[in-house]
């Protein structure tokens, strides 16, 4: 009896101190978010006078000369500041886009090679998924990032319903829809992490099988909307990244089927 | 007798911040490529400026002929133009024959023709002279000569 009431309060005690710990998350989160719009709006109404580029400033200001003059050229190039015409907006999207497809990919093939067998075999389970884990963090993280910036561009002019709602963009409404599709795909796998206990393993693995069409429409979007398509580089990204993840598919689908038929 | 059973290693905060941070340079950098790359093909693409050649002006030799400068001509009038109407084009057939033009021009009002005197009046012709009589063979008289 003494036990029981024991083990009661303190799961009473944990249930509070969970509701209080995502309470703080929540008011943490509301406050970051207000935070970072009042800097974005003091910076679009004033961007030399604003507390970012004093912030900034101050911050160079402790680097060395050399330095100093160094990433002023730098900043040039790369289209800052921030101000209503500049072309970094459309360069911060592209960056990002690219960096959010390698990051997609990494866990793509990160999760076959586990899946195969193929990965190393000292790399313990519990490390290489939460590595699989956050790289689809990340990937949501830079394909929001990509998808947020377009909104400063001014030569396009998207809003928040052309990033939102897929095949209404004014820019290749198509492949950009596709792009959205196979965002809203990633989020929804990578919420699927966190509701596998609830869902059951069978139903969050057939879920999971999901990851290829995100795969697909990201690669397609890219192929297709990227602007950098046709560089060679970028060719060789996505012939590369797209026959590695073939590859992988079909090893895991030969292994499923061998072990599935007995096959020696 | 208790063995120690290690724990197995998760991915850590270290690891998510590494991660993190990597793919934040992954990121600039790549914005940094891709503005330069964009740079120089905006400047391949710019018209080529031919300098302009700087002329010197050189003194002239002592014994050069000193040329006679040349009057300002006297201020010209302005030259007349036809004033522009936005109008919509109204049944004017200078319109209905341009209709790339929008612009309906002033009618032009010109000086009235010089008209020419009338001819001064023909004076009568005289009456043809009568016509001479036809004298016979023979009978003429000749004077002079027996």
């Amino acid at each position: 009896m003494v036990s029981q009431s024991k083990s009661t309060a303190h799961s009473d005690l944990r249930t509070i101190l969970d509701v209080l710990l995502v309470s703080l998350g929540m008011v943490g989160g509301a406050v970051a978010a207000v935070a970072g719009l009042w800097l974005w709006f003091d910076y679009q109404a004033s961007p030399d006078n604003s507390f970012l580029a004093l912030f900034s400033g101050w911050l160079v200001s402790l680097l060395p000369v050399t330095a100093q003059s160094y990433l002023t050229r730098q900043t040039q190039v790369m289209g800052l500041p921030l101000t209503a015409h500049t072309s970094a907006y459309w360069y911060m999207a592209r960056a990002g886009g690219i960096t959010a497809y390698l990051l997609l990919w990494a866990s793509t093939v990160w999760g076959l090679l586990l899946s195969t067998k193929v990965a190393p075999k000292r790399v313990p389970p519990s490390l290489a998924y939460g590595i699989h884990e956050y790289l689809s963090i990340l990937t949501v993280l830079f394909a929001v990032l990509h998808a947020t910036v377009l909104l400063g561009d001014s030569y396009i002019n998207f809003n928040v319903f052309h990033l939102a709602v897929p095949f209404i963009a004014p820019y290749e409404p198509l492949w950009t829809g596709l792009g959205t599709i196979g965002l809203y795909l990633t989020v929804a796998l990578v919420a699927s992490f966190y509701l596998r206990k609830h869902i059951g393993q069978r139903a969050w693995r057939m879920f999971h099988y999901l990851t290829f069409g995100a795969y697909l429409l990201a690669l397609l979007h890219g192929i297709k909307a990227g602007s950098d398509s046709d560089l060679l580089v970028s060719m060789l990204l996505y012939w590369v990244t797209g026959f590695s993840v073939l590859f992988l598919t079909e090893l895991s689908i030969y292994r499923h089927l061998q072990k599935h038929f007995k096959w020696k | 007798m208790t063995t120690n059973r290690r724990k197995p290693p998760k991915f850590t905060a270290t690891g998510k911040i590494t991660l993190t941070a990597l793919s934040l340079i992954g990121f600039v950098g790549g914005w940094n490529l891709i503005a330069r790359q964009e740079n120089q093909q905006a400047q391949a693409n710019e018209p080529v400026q031919v300098p302009t050649p700087v002329i010197s002006a050189s003194p002239l030799p002592p014994t050069a002929t000193p040329w006679p400068t040349v009057a300002p001509l006297a201020e010209l009038p302005p030259i007349p133009t036809l004033a522009a109407i936005q109008s919509l084009p109204a049944a004017n057939p200078a319109v209905a024959i341009n209709p790339v033009s929008n612009v309906e021009l002033a009618p032009i009002q010109l000086a009235p023709l010089p008209t020419l005197a009338p001819l001064p009046a023909v004076p009568q012709a005289p009456p043809p002279p009568p016509p001479m009589p036809v004298m016979p063979a023979g009978n003429s008289n000749r004077s002079g000569g027996s």
